[in-house]
């Protein structure tokens, strides 16, 4: 009887152990699909985000970005660690370090900038649908802010000293909200020329399709529906352009700089226009469709 | 009753001659018969265990590699190639057709709301402070 119960207790001890090895498999398996699924949906969001960039140059510019803003965030927790240590025991060693932790933040700070700065002037070479005028004076804008920031950059380097270094950084100050501005009204002129492209290249499309249409010889009854299809698509397809044109007029005739709540604003006009392009292209889908089956 | 007076009523029930009855030189034999069986079962129970865990994993490392073919582990293409349709696609769409869903794939690109290229964040007022403070 003893020896019975004896193994009823070993049997009982291997069925646990099963259970347990059973849930630790379990669980290792939850944890490798939601990675699985987490490292897949992190792939898929990079390329959407990394498809606006469509030059080689682009692409290293993004690389080189991602990776210097990286550095920066490093060099800043070390800057924020050295500062409350020499804050807390002020000694001439925990200056040393914060000094020389203030001078490598604020270099990985211009490097990003100088980066960021030329990933803009990039991006707005490859947007095909900007205005000349504007694109330009904005390029050589930004080359010139490149060229501040490089000098900036050599003059922290030069900094030996505490004074020096915070001289450098009140010098910085002034620069940042040009640099901002000009940021913002660059991308402001790249998504409008992007909605602009798709919008141009639409009302092409759209002509070309009426063309084709027109070719073919339909019942009188389906000519009209045709009629007043094109009708709404006319319709839709103007109030398009003229919200266009007037996102684009509130651009150019600003008198003051563009900054982060303008350029929401800019953003948040343009996101009508584009629902509104997307219901264009869902009318020329049905017209397409409804053209192919009177053939 | 009076049978009952002849017992010795210190001892324990277990050791009464009837329960001592029942107990037949036999009897023993059971529990290692029963022992067989119990020793079998928990091995017949892990090789099941085995098989379902295996079959298991297997179908979750398929699902995991299904997941991440199709979730663009491969390289990043430059963005110009994708709205171009596949042979198989392009041989049953319109020239029309084909066209028109290039556009809608340049209009999500175009999206105001997705611009990756925002002002940076990052701390623009780092200073150690003038030697003063």
């Amino acid at each position: 009887m003893r020896r019975l119960l004896s193994f009823e207790a070993v049997n009982l001890l291997t069925n646990k152990s099963q259970l347990t090895r059973s849930t630790l498999a379990a669980f290792c398996l939850a944890a490798l699909v939601a990675g699985g699924v987490a490292f897949a949906q992190d792939q898929a969001s990079e390329t959407i985000f990394l498809k606006r960039f469509k030059t080689e140059e682009s692409q290293r510019l993004i690389g080189l970005y991602q990776a210097n803003f990286e550095k920066y965030k490093t060099s800043e927790r070390d800057f924020y660690l050295a500062k409350a240590q020499y804050q807390q025991i002020n000694t001439l060693a925990s200056l040393e370090s914060a000094v020389v932790s203030t001078r490598q933040v604020m270099v990985d700070r211009a490097d990003v900038l100088i980066v960021y700065e030329e990933l803009l002037a990039a991006s707005l070479v490859d947007s095909t649908g900007a205005e000349l005028s504007m694109k330009q004076d904005t390029l050589a804008e930004l080359q010139s802010q490149i060229g501040e920031l490089k000098a900036h950059k050599e003059v922290i380097l030069a900094a030996q000293d505490r004074a020096a270094v915070y001289r450098a950084g009140i010098d910085f100050s002034l620069l940042v909200p040009e640099l901002s501005a000009t940021a913002y009204e660059t991308l402001s002129q790249i998504v409008i020329a992007d909605v602009q492209r798709v919008y141009d290249k639409t009302v092409t499309y759209y002509a070309d399709l009426k063309k084709a249409q027109a070719e073919i010889e339909i019942s009188p009854l389906k000519a009209e529906e045709r009629k007043r299809a094109y009708g709404e698509t006319d319709a839709l397809m103007a109030s398009i352009g003229d919200n266009l044109d007037l996102i684009r007029g509130s651009v150019t005739a600003k008198n003051q700089r563009v900054d982060h709540s303008s350029y929401t604003e800019i953003a948040r006009s343009l996101s009508s226009a584009h629902a509104q392009l997307s219901q264009a292209m869902d009318f020329l889908n049905e017209l397409e469709r409804g053209g192919r089956s009177e053939i | 009753m009076p049978k009952i007076d002849k017992y010795n009523q210190t001892e324990f029930s277990a050791e009464e001659p009837l329960y001592e009855r029942v107990t037949s030189p036999q009897k023993p034999v059971e529990p290692v018969i029963e022992v067989e069986k119990e020793i079998t079962v928990p091995v017949n129970n892990k090789k099941k265990k085995i098989l379902i865990a295996s079959g298991v994993i297997t179908v979750s490392l398929l699902v995991i590699i299904l997941i991440l073919m199709s979730g663009g582990g491969g390289p990043v293409s430059n963005g110009e190639s994708d709205p171009t349709p596949t042979p198989t696609a392009a041989d049953t769409r319109t020239p029309m057709q084909a066209r028109l869903e290039e556009l809608k794939t340049e209009l999500r690109d175009a999206d105001p709301n997705q611009q990756p290229l925002l002002f940076p964040a990052m701390d623009y007022d780092i200073s150690l402070g003038s030697t003063d403070g």
